[in-house]
């Protein structure tokens, strides 16, 4: 999580940025519910008007009013009205008003709200059941009015509402036109709201993706630099395709947490928490949510139970298929051969039974979830339905109202199964973090020296001194003690059975890894006090397989240096790779595939011989490079390389499996469990060591060792 | 979300030809499948009558309350708790139904995968070895994961998926129309503009989606190649070109990556904006409407409702057709597998080899007679091959790497079928016995030995199921592994995996040996081999090779001069064809390619 925040520390502003357009994003949304509850209520309701006080009302109607008002009210109220004459003309919700009689109008609202109410309430109800109202009849007709408007009390203030609609149309008021503006307002501001919300939304994941999308690259591009500078032993503790996940996957899980960080896990909360302000303005029925929560909860947890660890089964299972029919592909020779079909067949449907039952557990319980969910929803609604019918019976809401709470109630709903969707999924993706990171804080253990010393121009000797080694993390060491000496036109070859560290000994040379005790010296100088790039210019390294590129056949033998076309030209010469270009039909601009899978094993091996002799080199060194090679080709190549170190006087540093190859070196290391056993020439060793010995017999007859030997 | 790494949909070369198949398989399910889509309807119409409900609730409030103001009896909580016991009770009920459709799907979902996947494994052995030079084994086991997978998560979910949002959409559209047609008809102006732009955006998207799946590739392959030649990046100090490379591919990956992430990221508010937009006007009109008194309330809820039901089956559609043509995708390729022509079938009348304890009764003659045969029959490799092996003699096959020489033991144990000629086992052409009998007349040992996971035990009685234990341990002792064997803590009994680091190449092949010896075929097929084992290791396998061979007719094929200069025939091989046969002594005499070769082990 850390490496995370490093990487989005440059963003910082950005990311400000992204949580203010969040915010931005949350409020704009859940605005809209609270308008349509305007519309719903205030607009078809109540007719557009919104005064809990009239603000125009005529001579007539006041009249009315005061009836139901003592004399220091009526004084009061009075006060905060002035009479305006028949004809004149006044503004009422933008509409222009000529009036048809003496209408008094609001000046200023000193709490006459309160004195009012009543007496409104009791307009409305008369009205309504035609009681006539005149100052004569006014205590019977009070009581009257009391007697039916007992268990209203909490409904005063809607009906007040539609009673102040009646005074305003008898002032003149298209109450029609009113209640349209009304609604088309509201409606504007909606359409506005929600352009905004979709501004808002597109820029904040503009730049989410663009600093996911960044910050990927980014880690993409480090990653590589440091396993580029890596040396073969930080290389041994991570594997190779453990490597190109990091480097790829991971990266790729990387990002999409970054993006859902930027936007989900920033908006659900927010969400939320601003829907849960919403509702708790409705407290009498909030509590409805909190048992739809409540039951999620439950069925998550029962999953988490029930089903999640059967994940890991269900993925041994799949591991085990695919060994199970990589296998079956693998021997299907052998077990034709042997006509054992039928076994391997059951072999592979236990597999598939077993998987197959699992897996219909799992996706039977992950069935329960859908349903589940479901059915808290749509009963929440009904839920809400009922308890808040409540709540309107005593004006506590409104229509409007309610139908907004359904819509935050749903918007909580479904950020609380969003955080917990990321609780899912969070700790998943910081398992590729956590790998990334261990590439990025890997320490290198081959290093350039602080005052690296320089070599001469000419070629010197080469000399192992008690040299040991183990690989990192192994307990026993691989090479022990382990001293030559290679001289300048000297060819020095190892030969031993597999795991006889023969592979080991020349990758120490380049520095690929470094000794464990002892030390390697070249021209007189540890070559750990020598600069690695011109350690590695003054060494040509064949490897074991031959390794091809993307490319062509020409950038692979020139690969990244200054060779020139007759430099290029000698090795291809050398290593007997003309016929490989007679075949293309690019010649040496044959392109290259992935992998260099258009060219054989063998011809594979002989182009990276000639990466290796494309330029003059002090050492070459053949890492069992000669083993794909046929005999023949095998020896033509060795003729010519003999040449061409006599002229330059190079050092040859060669690994082999067969004693045809090695047969004429100045020096032979025999090699057993990673000591030596044997040095001197072929048939010293013939004569003197038994490992020589064993290995000769296992490859030439009696009659041809000393057929060789003569 | 989709990941950066979705790529652009796949599509099956023939999407009518493989549906009708997918069709035909799913016959088992006919029945299961009619009961969950009549279950799956009337769910669904259920679920459509809901909000109409709840509309019809929240008039009864509206209503209900206003008549209060008015002096009336207020809200009928009798008739609104009918409605809320009702809608309990639809939505109860098609939880229900929804829980039990699932229960099917899945069933039928893990037994078409259970189904297919063996299928295809029992195809494997019946399809000719031809058919597996051309595909590599990742791509088989992809077929039967990957593909397999895709076919079963898709059947029954995306098929159900659609349907649902068919039957939604129609009967969402029918509730909708009885509300109000003025506003349906503005919903139905708005709607399809929400489907077009997604359609538009998916579009464009498309475009870097195979842009981001392309620079996604090169970049990895770029890295997958510096990391597995690092040896070579690193002593060539090569690393400054890599990063440079690097640098340039990641740059148009990023740009590719930041476009196709955006457009996908940006669908939703687009469509929510226009879901909104939809929401809003429908608020507008639907308040004129109530105020002109043609609508209520609970009607514009319910429409409203609506409305945001129908947009979604619209956009998912969409999607949804997408994964149905990455399933049929998925579908082809394994049909592909299983409509393969299989190997031709065994004769009807074959000859008895066995005499009545079952035991093979033959002698171990061995006839090729005008040989012809190529791998792809454009290109014969061996052109015209006779030959006559009498039983107990050596047959050693020789040449350079890649001459073919496996191909002639192919062709004897009938792995691939001859282009022209004849082979004999004693006389009788082997296409006259059944498989089975034949390959039990040959006993192999092969250079890359192939053990299965399971106990030594198993997997040496693998060549004979009846073989006692005592059999096994005589086998084993034949084949110099018995003490080896015994020196591991669980004996016979030590499981053989993947990882089992205990036992080394060289051992592996003494073990496949120990097969052979327990089986006791007349015939023998040796592959010697020739490198990654230790001398000792090797000396074991000669020897029991050796043993192996002995009485019996066998054909080795021979990296050790020892092996050669003491068999009885010798077949050079080159470029696949038989250019040489002989024994050492004339072969030398003749000085050709077998002349060269031997005296280049030996010449400095």
């Amino acid at each position: 999580m850390k490496l995370i925040f490093k990487y989005l520390k440059p963003y910082i502003i950005l990311v400000l940025a992204i949580i203010g357009l969040t915010y931005a994003q949350v409020q704009t949304e859940l605005a809209l519910p609270d308008y349509m509850s305007n519309i719903v209520t205030n607009g078809i309701q109540y007719g557009g008007v919104t005064s809990e006080v009239p603000e125009l009302i005529t001579e007539k109607d006041m009249n009315t009013l005061t009836v139901f008002m003592s004399e220091s009210e009526t004084e009061k109220v009075l006060s905060n009205y002035v009479l305006l004459n028949k004809n004149e003309t006044v503004t009422l919700d933008k509409q222009n008003i000529i009036l048809k009689e003496n209408t008094y109008s609001l000046i200023n609202d000193e709490e006459i709200g309160n004195i009012l109410l009543k007496p409104i309430v009791y307009i409305y109800t008369a009205n309504q059941q035609n009681i006539e109202v005149n100052n004569v009849n006014i205590d019977q007709v009070k009581q009257e009015l009391d007697n039916s408007l007992i268990g209203l009390e909490d409904n005063y203030e809607s009906m007040a509402k539609l009673q102040i609609k009646e005074f305003y149309i008898n002032v003149g008021l298209d109450a029609a036109k009113v209640q349209t503006n009304y609604i088309i307002k509201t409606g504007l501001i909606m359409l506005g709201i929600s352009l905004l919300s979709v501004v808002v939304t597109i820029t904040s994941t503009y730049l989410a993706t663009k600093i996911a999308s960044n910050i990927a690259a980014k880690m993409r591009k480090d990653i590589f630099e440091k396993v580029q500078s890596f040396s073969s032993s930080e290389f041994s503790t991570f594997s190779t395709s453990s490597l190109i996940t990091r480097s790829g996957n991971d990266i790729t899980k990387v990002q999409q947490l970054i993006q859902m960080m930027l936007r989900m896990m920033l908006m659900s909360p927010l969400m939320g928490i601003t829907a849960v302000v919403k509702v708790m303005r409705y407290p009498s029925i909030s509590w409805i949510l909190l048992v739809a929560i409540g039951v999620i909860i439950g069925g998550m947890i029962f999953l988490l139970i029930v089903a999640v660890p059967k994940f890991e089964i269900i993925q041994r299972l799949v591991d085990k298929i695919n060994s199970v029919t990589r296998e079956f592909l693998d021997g299907m020779l052998v077990i034709r051969a042997f006509s054992n079909e039928k076994h391997e067949e059951k072999r592979f449907d236990d597999v598939n039974a077993e998987q197959t039952r699992i897996d219909r557990f799992i996706s039977r319980c992950l069935g329960v979830a859908m349903p589940i969910m479901t059915i808290v929803m749509n009963l929440l609604t009904v839920f809400i339905v009922w308890f808040s019918a409540k709540a309107i019976d005593i004006d506590a809401m409104t229509i409007g109202d309610m139908m907004a709470f359904t819509q935050y109630a749903m918007h909580v709903v479904m950020s609380f199964m969003f955080v917990s969707v990321t609780f899912f999924m969070v700790p998943r993706s910081l398992v590729s973090v956590r790998r990334i990171k261990e590439v990025l804080d890997t320490k290198l253990t081959i290093l350039d020296p602080d005052n690296p010393e320089t070599l001469p121009e000419d070629n010197g000797d080469l000399c192992f001194d008690n040299v040991c080694f183990k690989y990192p993390g192994a307990a026993e060491n691989v090479l022990e003690n382990i001293s030559f000496t290679a001289k300048p036109g000297e060819t020095v070859a190892f030969i031993g059975s597999t795991g006889s560290g023969k592979s080991t000994i020349v990758k120490l040379i380049p520095r690929l890894f470094d000794v464990t005790e002892g030390k390697i010296t070249y021209c007189g100088k540890d070559i750990r006090n020598i600069k690695q790039l011109d350690l590695h210019d003054r060494i040509g390294f064949a490897s074991q397989k031959g390794i091809l590129f993307t490319g062509t056949i020409k950038s692979n033998i020139v690969f990244g240096r200054d060779v020139s076309d007759d430099e290029l030209n000698e090795a291809i010469r050398i290593s007997q790779s003309q016929n490989i270009l007679e075949d293309k039909i690019d010649g040496i601009n044959e392109k290259i595939t992935q992998g260099g899978t258009n060219v054989s094993g063998g011809q594979k091996q002989r182009l990276s011989i000639a990466r290796t002799l494309a330029k003059n080199r002090s050492i070459y060194i053949f890492d069992d490079s000669f083993s794909a090679l046929d005999y023949e080709t095998d020896k033509k190549l060795r003729n010519e390389l003999n040449k061409l170190i006599e002229k330059t006087k190079s050092t040859v540093i060669i690994v082999a499996q067969r004693i045809s190859t090695i047969k004429n070196a100045d020096k032979i290391i025999v090699l057993d469990n990673g000591k030596i056993v044997g040095m001197g020439k072929h048939n010293d060793l013939l004569d003197s060591c038994k490992v020589y010995q064993e290995i000769a017999k296992s490859q030439l007859s009696e009659e041809e060792l000393n057929y060789a030997r003569a | 979300m989709p990941g950066p790494n979705r790529k652009p949909v796949e599509k099956p070369k023939n999407f009518k030809g493989t549906i009708k198949q997918l069709i035909a398989y799913s016959k088992p399910y006919y029945g299961r499948i009619i009961l969950s889509l009549v279950l799956m309807i009337i769910s669904t119409c259920m679920c459509i009558y809901g909000p109409k409900l709840i509309g019809n609730a929240t008039t009864l409030l509206a209503t209900g309350i206003v008549n209060k103001y008015k002096g009336g009896t207020g809200i009928d909580f009798d008739a609104l708790g009918k409605i809320v016991l009702i809608l309990i009770g639809i939505y109860v009920v098609s939880a229900i139904i929804d829980f039990f459709v699932n229960f099917i799907h899945v069933g039928i979902a893990t037994d078409v995968t259970y189904r297919l996947r063996k299928d295809i494994s029992e195809k494997i052995n019946k399809l000719p070895l031809k058919y597996f030079d051309s595909k590599t084994h990742g791509e088989i086991l992809s077929r039967i994961t990957n593909d397999v997978d895709n076919i079963a998560n898709n059947l029954t979910s995306t098929v159900s998926q659609v349907l649902n949002s068919m039957i939604n959409i129609v009967g969402v559209l029918a509730m909708m129309l009885i509300l109000s047609w003025k506003l349906t008809l503005i919903a139905l102006l708005i709607i399809p503009l929400s489907g077009i732009l997604a359609a538009l955006i998916v579009k464009k998207s498309q475009k870097y989606f195979s842009a981001n799946s392309k620079y996604l590739g090169e970049v990895n392959g770029h890295v997958e190649e510096m990391y597995s030649g690092h040896l070579i990046v690193k002593a060539y100090n090569y690393e400054d070109d890599a990063i440079e490379k690097f640098d340039d591919l990641n740059g148009k990956l990023l740009d590719a990556s930041f476009k196709s992430q955006f457009y996908s990221a940006i669908m939703h508010p687009i469509t929510g904006f226009l879901g909104n937009l939809t929401y809003v006007i429908v608020c507008l009109v639907g308040g004129f409407e109530a105020i002109n008194g043609r609508m209520n309330i609970g009607d514009i809820q319910a429409f409203i409702t609506y409305v945001r039901r129908l947009n979604q089956p619209i956009t998912s559609i969409a999607q949804l057709l997408n994964t149905i043509q990455s399933m049929a995708a998925a579908a082809e390729r394994v049909f592909e597998v299983l409509n393969e022509t299989e190997e031709e079938p065994d004769i009807l009348t074959p000859i008895n080899v066995r005499n009545e304890n079952g035991e093979l009764q033959i002698k171990g003659n061995v006839t090729f007679e005008n040989v012809k045969f190529g791998y792809d029959p454009n290109k014969i490799i061996i052109h015209d091959f006779s030959m006559y092996v009498e039983p107990g003699k050596n047959v050693a096959i020789v040449g350079p790497t890649g001459a073919g020489k496996t191909t002639l033991v192919k062709l004897l144990m009938r792995f691939y079928e001859l282009n022209g000629g004849t082979i004999y086992v004693d006389f009788h052409n082997i296409k006259e016995y059944t498989r089975h009998d034949l390959r039990e007349m040959f006993g192999m040992v092969l250079q890359d030995t192939w053990l299965f996971e399971g106990t030594i035990k198993e997997n040496i009685r693998f060549s004979k199921p009846d073989a006692t234990d005592e059999e096994i341990v005589e086998a084993c002792k034949m084949a110099h592994v018995d003490h080896f064997i015994r020196t591991l803590e669980k004996g016979y009994d030590t499981v053989i995996s993947e990882e089992s680091s205990g036992i080394s190449q060289g051992q592996k092949q003494l073990l496949t040996i120990a097969r052979a010896f327990l089986a006791d075929p007349k015939i023998l097929i040796l592959d010697e081999a020739t490198s990654s084992v230790d001398t000792r290791t090797e000396q074991l396998i000669q020897d029991s090779m050796e043993k192996l061979r002995k009485g019996r007719t066998a054909f080795t094929i021979a990296h050790r001069l020892s092996t050669i200069k003491n068999a009885d025939i010798i077949l050079v091989l080159n470029e696949g064809d038989i250019v040489e046969v002989g024994d050492h002594t004339s072969l030398m005499e003749k000085n050709g390619f077998y002349a060269k070769l031997y005296n280049s082990q030996f010449e400095g």
